[in-house]
């Protein structure tokens, strides 16, 4: 869960990098510069979860 | 070119940004390891800044040193400085760029310093040193070249009409955030202090030996975020002299906008104020203002401050009640949720295109310096073990490894107790 997150975050940037390149300035490019962070915070959302989980077995 | 005597009146001041920081930190740490902190995060500038002498700089650059470019879709993208090491780049006469090294020299190790609160308590002192090295030689550098050394952040308003490119004069991303990132990963690899948490999961409340320090740190904080966020914006930002007075206020407003909302919410929830939540308020409210300092209206960076103040609140409840990660400053809370709250905050405030460059900005924080501190320290843990032993932790990690306490008074000896 903890590297699925992490590609996550990584394939957000990606998202957000390609939008640059492929979109004019706009609402398209907005959106999809937005979505590129939703899906970084669902990563990171993933990553704190894995970190969670463990702790609870550790204790 | 800026003349260079005005600006540099201005970078003296703002060692006393982490000369507060640490002050206002080490409160938050109880007794038995306030020398360890304070010690700890000394060594962390000096190392994090010796790393950005030898290599960092290099790599940061500064506007106007051209960086390594390469070529997407007809756009330039200069990702990283191409100086060479142990500033032997730097020149007098070049003022800006000369400036540029001063400002990013001061400014490494209070990112540095970030991780040094997250881990107190626990955190090894060679681990500790190694870190910063990183953090100065490699972490920071990269992504503050985007943002501070003209690098491809920077120009998105240039190469792809996005406003005013990422701007973060202050250092909202490139000091806050990334040092609260760093701070994060390794409190995940540290792992929380020993009787934190109960079997139930339950946190226990473990608070700061010295009010007087959180609160007086503030004072010293202040003075040194005015001279960053101004010096800021004059060498990043292009904001000339005149326009500093703008800079000065918004910074003010939204210190005090995060001490009024943190204030005003602990009174609601708890009955009377937290004054070390407001304290961190008040931090988040200025670190917030960072990035947009230059370019924001008063009421803007009024609001900007009331919501950091806010979240600080909130998301220190929600570190450690619910995510279970043992933050002893609210270092993480303060500077990544302030901060990243800051970068939003500029783009949503100058509008969509200035928007867009923010949010690429944060993508790229939490896209590639996350991933990377991550995988750095789990690295370094392996090599070099984080985490103090059980027996010195609970001893204190004042006397087991530096072999005195900040407070020797304060120790019971068996010889109090004999008859005299």
């Amino acid at each position: 869960m903890r590297i699925a997150g992490f590609f996550l975050m990584l394939s957000g940037w990606i998202i957000a990098v390609s939008a640059l390149i492929l979109l004019q300035p706009g609402p398209a490019q907005v959106a999809f510069a937005c979505c590129s962070v939703a899906i970084q915070a669902a990563g990171f959302a993933s990553v704190v979860r894995s970190h969670v989980v463990t702790r609870g077995r550790a204790s | 070119m800026i003349p260079a005597a005005f600006p540099i009146l201005l970078l003296l001041n703002v060692p006393l940004a982490p000369a507060g920081l640490v002050l206002m930190n080490a409160g938050f740490a109880r007794t038995r390891a306030v020398s360890h902190l304070l010690y700890a995060s000394l060594a962390a500038i000096a190392i994090a800044s010796f790393a950005f002498f030898a290599i960092g700089f290099a790599w940061q650059g500064a506007p106007g040193i051209p960086g390594h470019v390469i070529s997407i879709g007809g756009s330039r993208w200069d990702w990283i400085g191409s100086g060479p090491f142990f500033f032997r780049g730097f020149q007098s006469e070049q003022a800006d760029a000369t400036l540029a090294a001063v400002l990013g020299l001061f400014s490494v190790g209070l990112c540095a310093m970030i991780p040094v609160f997250a881990g107190a308590e626990r955190w090894r002192l060679g681990p500790t040193l190694v870190a910063s090295a990183l953090t100065g030689g490699f972490v920071f550098p990269v992504f503050a070249h985007a943002v501070w050394g003209g690098g491809w952040l920077a120009q998105l308003g240039r190469e792809f009409h996005l406003g005013r490119g990422f701007i973060d004069a202050g250092g909202s991303a490139c000091v806050h955030s990334t040092g609260a990132l760093i701070a994060l990963s390794v409190v995940w690899v540290l792992g929380p202090r020993r009787g934190k948490y109960n079997a139930s999961g339950l946190p226990s409340a473990t608070p700061g030996h010295n009010a007087a320090f959180i609160l007086a740190g503030c004072f010293f904080a202040f003075e040194g975020w005015l001279a960053l966020n101004c010096a800021g914006a004059l060498l990043f930002n292009g904001v000339p002299p005149s326009g500093l007075a703008l800079v000065a206020v918004n910074s003010f407003l939204a210190a005090i906008g995060g001490i009024i909302s943190s204030s005003f919410i602990t009174r609601v929830r708890f009955g009377k104020p937290d004054a070390s939540l407001s304290a961190n308020g008040w931090i988040a409210g200025l670190v917030a203002v960072s990035a947009g300092c230059a370019f924001l209206k008063p009421p803007e960076a009024m609001l900007v401050g009331l919501i950091s103040g806010t979240l600080v609140v909130f998301s220190v409840e929600l570190l450690e009640l619910h995510l279970k990660i043992d933050d002893p400053c609210g270092a993480i809370s303060v500077h990544g949720a302030g901060g990243i709250w800051g970068v939003v905050a500029a783009g949503l405030f100058l509008g969509p295109d200035q928007l867009t460059a923010q949010l690429i900005g944060l993508a790229t924080l939490l896209g590639l310096v996350f991933p990377v501190s991550y995988g750095l320290n789990l690295l370094v843990n392996r090599f070099l073990p984080y985490r103090v032993s059980q027996e010195s932790e609970r001893q204190g990690v004042d006397l087991a490894e530096l072999g005195a306490g900040a407070y020797p008074e304060f120790m019971i000896h068996r010889d109090d107790f004999t008859l005299r």
